[in-house]
Parts: C-alpha cells; sequence; structure tokens
C-alpha cells in the first residue's frame, strides 16, 4: 500500500467540510485488503516470538467481553458511596484500581455533572478512550465530526445526540490524549434515592459516562 | 512561519452532522488491536509510537477508516522498528491469500 494513488477528488490543501463518509472503509475493504493485513502482522507477530497466541487470543477475548460494565459499577459507587466519590474526583485512576479496574498505563480522570456544569469527552487528535472502562469505542467517538466539531460548537453536538442542556449550565469539553482518559460523573437521576447500587448500574450508559446524554431516567 | 495543522488535529474544524448509527465490531478490529496491545505491553512499542505513525499514514489512508490506518500504521512501526520487514509481509499476504483461495 503506498500513498501514491490520490485521485478521491478533493484537495488536502483546501480541507472540505468533513462529514462521516471521509471515515466509511466498507468500499475499501470489500477486497479484505487490511483483514488480511491484520491477520499477517498477527503471524509474524507470534512466528518472532513477540507474542504468543494465547495472549493475543485473550485479548481479543477481553475486547470481545467487555463492555461499559465497569464504568457503571464505578459509577454506582460513586453515587452510593461518598468517601468513594471523593477519591474518585482525586485520584480516577486509583479509585478505579479499588475495584480491580486497571488503567493499562493512562491516567484516569474522572468530571463530575451537576446541576450547574455538565462535562463532555472528545478526543481531537485520535480518538483516546477509557478502553477498559468501557470498552472500544463507538464509531461516531472516531468520526471526523465528533473529533473537529466538539470543542468548538459543543451545544449543538449535544443537540444532534438529542441533549439539551438549561440555560444557565455551563459546559466544559475535555480533550483527552494519550496519556490521560476522561471518564464524566453523570448526575445521579432524579427519584432513585432509595436504590442499591446494583440496581443504579442499570441507569449508566455508555453515552452518559462520556457526556453526551445524560444517566436513564428510571421512570 | 506558521506550523502546518498535521492531519490528524481536527479540534475546531468545521464538519457535517454526525453518524450516530452503530456498528458491530469485525473481528479483524479486535485483533489488531489485540496484537498491538500484547506487544505494547510487553515492552515492544509504545503508543506514542503508533500514535505517530497513525498521524503520518497517506491522506487518503487516514480518511479511510480507524482500524484500516490502525493496521497501516502498526505495519510502518514494526518495519521502522525492524520487528518484521516489508518483504515478508508480502510473503505473509500471499501465503494466506493463497490458503484462503485453496479453502474455497
Amino acid at each position: 500500500m503506498t500513498g501514491d494513488t490520490h485521485d478521491h477528488g478533493h484537495d488536502h490543501g483546501d480541507r472540505p467540510v468533513l462529514t462521516y463518509a471521509d471515515d466509511s472503509v466498507h468500499d475499501r475493504n470489500e477486497t479484505g485488503h487490511f483483514e488480511l493485513l491484520t491477520d499477517a502482522l498477527k503471524e509474524l507477530s507470534i512466528e518472532k516470538g513477540l507474542v504468543t497466541a494465547t495472549e493475543v487470543r485473550e485479548y481479543v477475548d477481553f475486547f470481545d467481553s467487555r463492555g461499559t460494565e465497569k464504568g457503571a459499577e464505578i459509577i454506582a459507587k460513586a453515587w452510593t458511596d461518598p468517601a468513594y466519590k471523593d477519591r474518585l474526583l482525586a485520584d480516577g485512576t486509583a479509585a478505579a484500581a479499588e475495584l480491580d479496574i486497571p488503567m493499562a498505563g493512562a491516567e484516569l480522570v474522572v468530571v463530575e455533572n451537576t446541576d450547574s456544569v455538565h462535562n463532555v469527552i472528545v478526543c481531537t487528535l485520535c480518538s483516546c478512550y477509557p478502553r477498559t472502562i468501557l470498552g472500544l469505542p463507538p464509531d461516531w467517538y472516531k468520526s471526523k465530526s465528533y473529533r473537529s466539531r466538539t470543542v468548538n460548537e459543543p451545544r449543538a453536538v449535544l443537540t444532534e445526540f438529542g441533549t439539551e442542556l438549561p440555560d444557565g449550565v455551563a459546559l466544559r469539553v475535555h480533550d483527552s490524549n494519550a496519556d490521560m482518559r476522561y471518564l464524566v460523573l453523570p448526575k445521579r437521576p432524579a427519584g432513585t434515592e432509595d436504590w442499591p447500587e446494583e440496581r443504579l448500574r442499570e441507569l449508566v450508559t455508555r453515552d452518559s459516562m462520556i457526556g453526551v446524554a445524560p444517566a436513564r431516567d428510571p421512570a | 512561519m506558521p506550523l502546518e495543522r498535521g492531519q490528524h488535529d481536527l479540534g475546531g474544524l468545521p464538519g457535517g452532522p454526525i453518524d450516530l448509527e452503530e456498528h458491530e465490531l469485525l473481528p479483524w478490529h479486535k485483533m489488531i488491536s489485540a496484537v498491538f496491545t500484547v506487544m505494547r505491553l510487553k515492552g515492544e512499542l509504545t503508543i506514542d509510537e503508533l500514535r505517530r505513525c497513525i498521524e503520518d499514514v497517506p491522506p487518503d489512508i487516514y480518511d479511510g477508516g480507524y482500524y484500516e490506518r490502525w493496521t497501516i500504521a502498526l505495519t510502518d512501526l514494526m518495519v521502522e522498528k525492524r520487528l518484521i520487514t516489508r518483504d515478508e509481509v508480502d510473503s505473509k499476504m500471499a501465503e494466506l491469500r493463497a490458503a484462503r483461495e485453496a479453502a474455497e
């Protein structure tokens, strides 16, 4: 694969308005090129002793099984345990480790939504995401439109997710990087005061922990 | 002279509507993530090295999709670090393709 052929109809010196279609890969991959390349890299890595087949399989299983459950566990505990919440906001990495959730080399910073502040997370430079907590990121999080627009028109972006913030609420945008991942602590929904931690977890959605939506309404 | 904005540096640029449709991850998406993660945890390469290689892929690859640019960048990085050669990658792909065609 080389970069010599370059006939996709626009000039990079004069960037077009980005659309999600720019991210679409389905046509290219119909040939199976990238799948084949992935298999080749895996095979060569095993042959050269850089990795073992078992190690790779363990991580495929990890990515297969890891959804947003660990995130929901963190958030529901913070909602019900004020001391844990304090520790979580002070040092997210250590508070995640308390629940045996590794950060795999990155720092975790948890930001709290309140009646006056709403937080939303993006990674403008790549697609950094707290994978050990939320699994692999959704396509829209990696899209050029989300990455480009969230820092300069975040309210318009939230509107596309159906989230309208009241006027008096400040909106803070957090730009992640390879070494620092953010997680939003959403507001605990009203009417859940008597709920146990296990039940509260069901209200914690992926989108609420990225900050594009509130936690699920119990009603 | 001001620095030219890198192709990866998207913050603040104009953009179209966000496609909110959820797509299932393909098996090779998880595979390339797993191969990279294991090599990173074993100290063969770092996340910042991969990030630099992702930022440096040709524009058509960069625009071609997330795991597509990852795969190209990981190949570039492994070659740069002399963990593998381009010839080995080409041979292995040809071998796998032939095996797949024979199985069909």
